[in-house]
C-alpha cells in the first residue's frame, strides 16, 4: 500500500482522514493486523456448559467455532475444512460430538483434530497420508471473568496484558456480584451499512451524541430528556491500550432507559454491597450513563447490559451481534426485564439503535463522494483535559464532551496497522 | 473353512467395566470386540464400525446406544442394529456370560 497510515490521523491536532472508513486496501490491512492479531471476544462461558456445546461467530471475516471439548477446555476452531475449504459447521449454536465435513466426509473432533475419514480402509493404502498432520486451525483462547477471547496471533501478549488496567473498569460489570455473570437468551443479529470503527468509537467515547441523537426516543420512552452532560461535573472518559470507557457516576442513568422500576430498585438495593466489593466510585458506575469498547470491536452499555460485536464486512458494512449480560444470581424476573429492556432499546427495532444506525450509515456512505472523502474530520474535543485521578487507572479525562477515547482508539489502530506481522504469523 | 464351534473366553473382571462404560478387547478368532456395561448388564459387539472402519469404543456410549466417533453412526448395543444413516449394516453381536465376577464372551471358532 502506498499510503502511510500515520498521515491519515493527526491525534495531536485531532484530525482523521476519512479514507480510513472507505479504502479497501486499508480494510485488508485491518483484517491482517487488527482482526487476525488482537484478542477478540468470541463467547461468554455461560454459553458453553457441557462438552460439545458450541457457538459460531466471527473473528474479523474469519468464521470460527467456539466449542467446549471433551476435557472441558474451550477451543476456538477456524470453521473451514483443511481439505478443500468447505465449512464444517453450519449452525449458530448447538451441541455436537464433532464436525463432519459435507464435502468428502472428513470428521474432526471437538479439539479440531482429524478423527476419521470416509472410506478409511482405502486411505490406509494411500501413501503419504497422515491423519496426525491434519486438523482445523485453532486459535489461542483465554477468558476474563466469564468473557472468552481468542486470537490468531502466533505470539500474543497475555489477555491480562492486552486488557491491562481496563480490567479495573470491566469489573464494574463482570464482578459486581460474587456469582458472576451470564448471557440470557440468544443473540440478536443485524446488518448496518457503516464502517465498524464508527460504531466502535461511538461506544468508546461518544457521550456527546446521546442527548441530541436519542432525545425523541428518550421522550417517547419515559417522557423526559436524556440527562444533560452540562449538568454533571462528575463525568469522565478513561482509556487503556485503546480500550475506552466514558461514564458519569449517577448509578442508574442508563439503566433507567430500560423503563423498568424493578431494575432501578435492584441497583439501589445493591449499592452498599457493590461498594463493599468494588469501592465507592465503581459502585456508582454500575447502571450509570456510560458506554465502553474493548479494542477493537467489543462494545457494551453498562446500564443496559447489552454486549455487542461489530463484525467487519468490508469497509462499508458491519454485522452486529448483540447479547444481554446479567448477574447469574439475579432473580429470574429481573433477567427477563433486562432482556426485554435490551430488545426495546438496543436491538434492530430498539428505539436507540435506530437513531444510531441512521447516523453511522450516513457517516460512512457519504464518503462515496470524492470531494467528501477528502475532507478531514474533527476529533479535537477535550484536547488537554487529562487528569490524574487517585483511584481511576489508565488515561483519565474530565468531562464527557471529549474525543479523548476516540483519539486513543485511533492511536491504537494506527500503531497496529503500521506494525507488520512477524515472520511466524504465516497463518 | 470348517464348522464353527462356540468358544468361551474370559475378558476381564466385571468390576473393570463400570456401568455406562465400554472397553475394547482383541479376541482371538473374533478380532476387536467391544464390551459394554449398560445399567449393569454386559453386552458385546464387534468394535469396528460397519460404515468406515472406526473403533466404536473411542466413541460415546449413550444408554444402550453406541455412537461412532467418526461420522456419528449409531447402533443399538443389545441387538447390534444400525439406527440409520450413515450406518446401514448391523454390528455383529456376541453372547456374554458373567460368572463369579468374571466376564466371558462367547465367540465361534473354526475348529481347524
Ligand atoms: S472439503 Fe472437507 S472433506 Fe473434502
Ligand atoms: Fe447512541
Amino acid at each position: 500500500m502506498s499510503v502511510d497510515v500515520n498521515d491519515l490521523i493527526d491525534m495531536d491536532r485531532g484530525r482523521v482522514d476519512r479514507s480510513i472508513f472507505w479504502n479497501d486496501d486499508l480494510y485488508q490491512l485491518e483484517l491482517e493486523r487488527i482482526f487476525a492479531r488482537c484478542w477478540l471476544f468470541v463467547a461468554h462461558e455461560s454459553q458453553l456448559s457441557k462438552p460439545g456445546d458450541f457457538v459460531t461467530t466471527w473473528m474479523g471475516e474469519d468464521h470460527v467455532i467456539v466449542v467446549r471439548d471433551r476435557s472441558g477446555v474451550n477451543q476456538v476452531l477456524l470453521n473451514t475444512c483443511p481439505h478443500r475449504g468447505n465449512r464444517v459447521c453450519h449452525a449458530e449454536v448447538g451441541q455436537v460430538r464433532g464436525f463432519v465435513c459435507n464435502y468428502h466426509g472428513w470428521s474432526f473432533g471437538l479439539d479440531g483434530k482429524l478423527r476419521g475419514v470416509y472410506e478409511a480402509p482405502a486411505f490406509e493404502r494411500t501413501p503419504g497420508f497422515d491423519m496426525g498432520d491434519i486438523g482445523l486451525k485453532t486459535a489461542s483462547v483465554a477468558a476474563y471473568k466469564g468473557l472468552i477471547f481468542a486470537t490468531f496471533d502466533p505470539d500474543p501478549p497475555t489477555l491480562e496484558d492486552f486488557l491491562g488496567d481496563f480490567r479495573w473498569y470491566l469489573d464494574v460489570i463482570l464482578d459486581n456480584d460474587p456469582d458472576g455473570t451470564e448471557f440470557v437468551g440468544g443473540s440478536i443479529r443485524s446488518v448496518l451499512a457503516c464502517n465498524w470503527k464508527i460504531a466502535s468509537e461511538n461506544f468508546a467515547g461518544d457521550a456527546l451524541h446521546a442527548g441530541w441523537t436519542h432525545e425523541s426516543a428518550a421522550q417517547a420512552l419515559f417522557g423526559q430528556s436524556v440527562p444533560r452532560l452540562s449538568d454533571d461535573p462528575d463525568s469522565f472518559a478513561a482509556n487503556v491500550n485503546g480500550h475506552g470507557w466514558e461514564f458519569n457516576l449517577d448509578l442508574v442513568g442508563n439503566a433507567a432507559t430500560l423503563g423498568d422500576r424493578q431494575i432501578l430498585r435492584y441497583l439501589r438495593e445493591r449499592e452498599r454491597e457493590v461498594t463493599e466489593r468494588l469501592g465507592e466510585i465503581r459502585s456508582r458506575m454500575v447502571g450509570s450513563i456510560s458506554s465502553a469498547n474493548v479494542f477493537p470491536n467489543l462494545s457494551f452499555l453498562p446500564g443496559q447490559n447489552a454486549f455487542r460485536t461489530w463484525h467487519p464486512r468490508g469497509p462499508r458494512t458491519s454485522e452486529l451481534q448483540t447479547w444481554v449480560l446479567v448477574n447469574k444470581g439475579m432473580p429470574e424476573e429481573l433477567k427477563v426485564a433486562y432482556r426485554k429492556g435490551a430488545m426495546r432499546t438496543f436491538s434492530p427495532s430498539g428505539v436507540f439503535e435506530m437513531d444510531d444506525g441512521e447516523n453511522w450509515e450516513y457517516s460512512t456512505q457519504a464518503n462515496q463522494g470524492f470531494v467528501t472523502r477528502n475532507q478531514p474530520l474533527y476529533y479535537g474535543l477535550g484536547l488537554g483535559t487529562e487528569i490524574e485521578h487517585p483511584d481511576m487507572p489508565g488515561h483519565v479525562f474530565r468531562g464527557q464532551i471529549n474525543d479523548a477515547n476516540q483519539r486513543a482508539f485511533y492511536r491504537r489502530w494506527a500503531e497496529l496497522l503500521t506494525d507488520p506481522p512477524t515472520a511466524a504469523s504465516g497463518r | 473353512m470348517g464348522i464353527e464351534q462356540p468358544a468361551r473366553l474370559s475378558l476381564c473382571l466385571a468390576a473393570d467395566v463400570p456401568v455406562g462404560t465400554m472397553r475394547r478387547f482383541d479376541v482371538p478368532g473374533a478380532g476387536f470386540v467391544a464390551l459394554y456395561n449398560v445399567g449393569g448388564d454386559f453386552y458385546a459387539t464387534a468394535d469396528t464400525c460397519t460404515h468406515s472402519a472406526a473403533s466404536l469404543t473411542e466413541g460415546d456410549l449413550d444408554e444402550d446406544f453406541v455412537i461412532c466417533p467418526v461420522h456419528f453412526g449409531m447402533f443399538h448395543v443389545p441387538t447390534g442394529e444400525a439406527q440409520g444413516f450413515p450406518v446401514t449394516e448391523d454390528l455383529r453381536t456376541y453372547a456374554v456370560e458373567v460368572e463369579d465376577g468374571v466376564v466371558y464372551v462367547v465367540t465361534v471358532r473354526d475348529p481347524a
